[in-house]
């Protein structure tokens, strides 16, 4: 079977991490680089996390750095949820390879040109870096086959009443995105919330021993603690379930929608205003939304992967 | 038992007309006085529909002519769903009676320095007579003991994207409503989407023989067309839901949380921003109603029309 080729743009990141591992075990990927954006943490802790991890999981590939604020906005990371590292203070063997000598949006644009028309992009963090390569060369739109990303919600968000992190970090980057007319599938808070993982499932992956046992335990500890402290009994791993729908899109419950992103209204500030009512007839869907999940399919998935780093 | 004194302020509207019929039915409401609004359908219409729908149930009670446009916007009505006369379908006569000189803001004023309990205002329409009641008459806001809406949604909206009609219709007022410290009862989709009326339901209520069911079967035939358009084989019975819940609040399920209105979004406005997951560090102040038991909300609509028998 041919490989999908995928750039990863994304800000790790503890379910980064995670994306990222799950990108590595799977057939139907071929990563071509991963390019870092400012999020989750800063350019410069999300881009040594991003060169560690890819050495952690041998995963051999470009790393090329992106923008180190929003657009327009200042940069608000978080670290309450990831650590002050990005990582959950977990200190992976430092990786000494050099990250790309070319920006993000040069790099996603040469990858694009070179995969004629197949390449999916993987956006997980905020949409920074898509938006500025869209700008910067305006046939990109045409030449990406999809953007999957993980950001926003149909439903509640978790940094504003409606609005999610990665798209409330940058919302003239999301704005600019989906209205770009690339082909969109939304992997939002909604179903990253409804796919947390329950103390059992973790319980049930962490039992897998794999050479990565003792890291993997350490992060969803802490995340497990984390999402206790906001009242969540189960962890949502937001940025592997956009990975997971790449590699088999059986794991979602689509639903085409018109989605356009609010940036004017302080109150509704980065919210993704689904239009799950169909009140605007005239206007093209833009977007796949993600309203639910097969989660048994995404957990099979999680036990797949843990399987494979067991034997690799 | 101490009958409850309200003043429903609508903009009828098929829903709006049923909302009156389940209201003036029951003994536990003492309806004071209906003040219109511009909504639905033009002020000079749902005025006519309002006093109609009055003469044809017998019920003698006074009505006052509200806000025809928004605080500060032009005004959005909804011919696609009421019809040209706001009250498309049956055959309602004109009435003998007139709507009172006095203005809608005028008359609530009037009720409630009249009145030795405070005033339950029931509002089906846009906000718009609500607020300039609250703004000019500052010193009787204490005498509101519950403003009880249908408006708004936590998830979703029928208008546009993000917003239901009777706040978009006028955000403004809406935001002064939501902000005034009054307790409120928000009937917005999330629990008007699920009191459903299917076609059963609507020949059961006819079938209950008498005029007023046989007027509540053919608004809610009528109504149910515009339903049928969107792909749905129901009717949501939005109105209805805030007098429901005076009646019998038992068979809602709510959650007091914070709402304010979206009134600068570009996408967004007339969104009543409802914080479900407590992100923002705003207090809760409005009782957002969620669910219903649908069957026990029918019941009371067939209890009703068969009061007028």
């Amino acid at each position: 079977m041919e490989r999908t080729p995928v750039i990863i743009d994304t800000d790790p990141g503890i379910d980064d991490f995670f994306a990222i591992m799950l990108a590595g075990s799977c057939n139907e990927l071929d990563i071509k680089a991963i390019t870092t954006v400012a999020g989750n943490q800063t350019s410069e802790s999300v881009t040594k996390n991003a060169l560690d991890i890819a050495e952690y999981f041998h995963i051999n590939t470009e790393i090329a750095k992106g923008a180190e604020k929003p657009l327009n906005m200042p940069l608000h990371t978080a670290g309450h949820i990831h650590g002050e590292n990005g990582l959950g203070n977990l200190q992976l063997k430092a990786s000494k390879k050099a990250i790309s000598k070319d920006y993000a949006w040069d790099v996603i644009y040469q990858h694009a040109v070179d995969a004629k028309g197949k390449l999916d992009i993987l956006a997980i963090g905020p949409l920074t870096n898509i938006a500025i390569a869209l700008l910067k060369y305006p046939t990109l739109s045409k030449l990406i086959n999809r953007i999957v990303l993980m950001g926003g919600s149909s439903e509640t968000g978790n940094v504003s009443p409606y609005a999610e992190f990665n798209i409330g970090a940058d919302p003239f980057a999301a704005d600019i995105v989906f209205k770009s007319k690339v082909p969109l599938v939304m992997v939002g808070w909604n179903v990253a919330m409804e796919s947390g993982l329950t103390d059992e499932e973790v319980e049930i992956l962490t039992r897998i021993e794999t050479p990565y046992s003792k890291e993997c335990t350490a992060l969803l500890n802490f995340l497990h603690d984390v999402n206790r402290k906001f009242g969540r009994d189960t962890i949502p791993l937001s940025d592997a379930l956009a990975v997971a729908y790449a590699i088999n899109p059986a794991v979602l419950n689509c639903r085409d929608c018109y989605v356009a992103v609010e940036t004017r209204s302080s109150l509704n500030m980065g919210r993704t205003v689904v239009d799950l009512n169909q009140t605007c007839k005239d206007i093209p869907t833009n977007c796949c939304v993600g309203i639910g999940t097969n989660k048994d399919a995404y957990f099979d998935m999680l036990v797949q992967m843990m399987h494979y780093y067991q034997q690799n | 038992m101490n009958r409850k004194s309200i003043i429903i302020d609508c903009d009828p509207g098929h829903d709006d007309a049923i909302g009156i019929i389940l209201a003036c039915a029951s003994d536990m409401l003492d309806v004071k006085g209906i003040t219109t609004v511009g909504g639905n359908q033009t002020i000079a219409k749902t005025t006519n529909n309002a006093l109609r729908v009055l003469n044809y149930i017998g019920k003698n009670i006074p009505v006052a002519m509200g806000a025809d446009t928004p605080m500060s916007r032009p005004i959005i009505i909804a011919p696609s769903v009421h019809g040209d006369s706001g009250l498309d379908g049956p055959t309602i006569p004109q009435s003998p009676q007139k709507a009172l000189d006095i203005s809608a803001v005028q008359f609530m004023a009037k009720v409630v320095e009249g009145s030795e309990e405070k005033i339950t205002l029931v509002a089906t329409g846009p906000l718009t007579n609500v607020a300039i009641f609250l703004l000019a008459y500052p010193h009787l806001k204490n005498r509101i003991e519950r403003i009880s809406l249908m408006g708004g949604s936590a998830i979703g909206g029928n208008w546009t994207p993000a917003a239901e009609f009777n706040i978009l219709v006028d955000p403004e007022a809406a935001d002064i409503v939501f902000q005034s410290g009054i307790p409120i009862t928000m009937a917005g989709l999330d629990v008007t989407h699920k009191a459903r009326v299917y076609p059963e339901d609507i020949k059961k209520i006819k079938n209950q023989g008498g005029k007023v069911a046989v007027l509540v079967g053919e608004l809610l035939e009528f109504f149910i067309k515009f339903h049928n358009s969107l792909g749905w084989d129901f009717a949501p019975l939005h109105d209805p839901c805030a007098v429901a819940w005076l009646l019998k609040p038992e068979i809602f399920e709510s959650k007091k949380l914070n709402v304010v209105i979206d009134t600068h979004g570009e996408y967004t406005t007339g969104c009543t921003v409802t914080d479900f997951n407590g992100v923002s560090d705003r207090t809760p102040n409005v009782d957002v109603l969620l669910n219903v038991d649908r069957h026990q909300f029918i019941d009371l609509i067939i209890d009703a029309v068969n009061k007028y028998q």
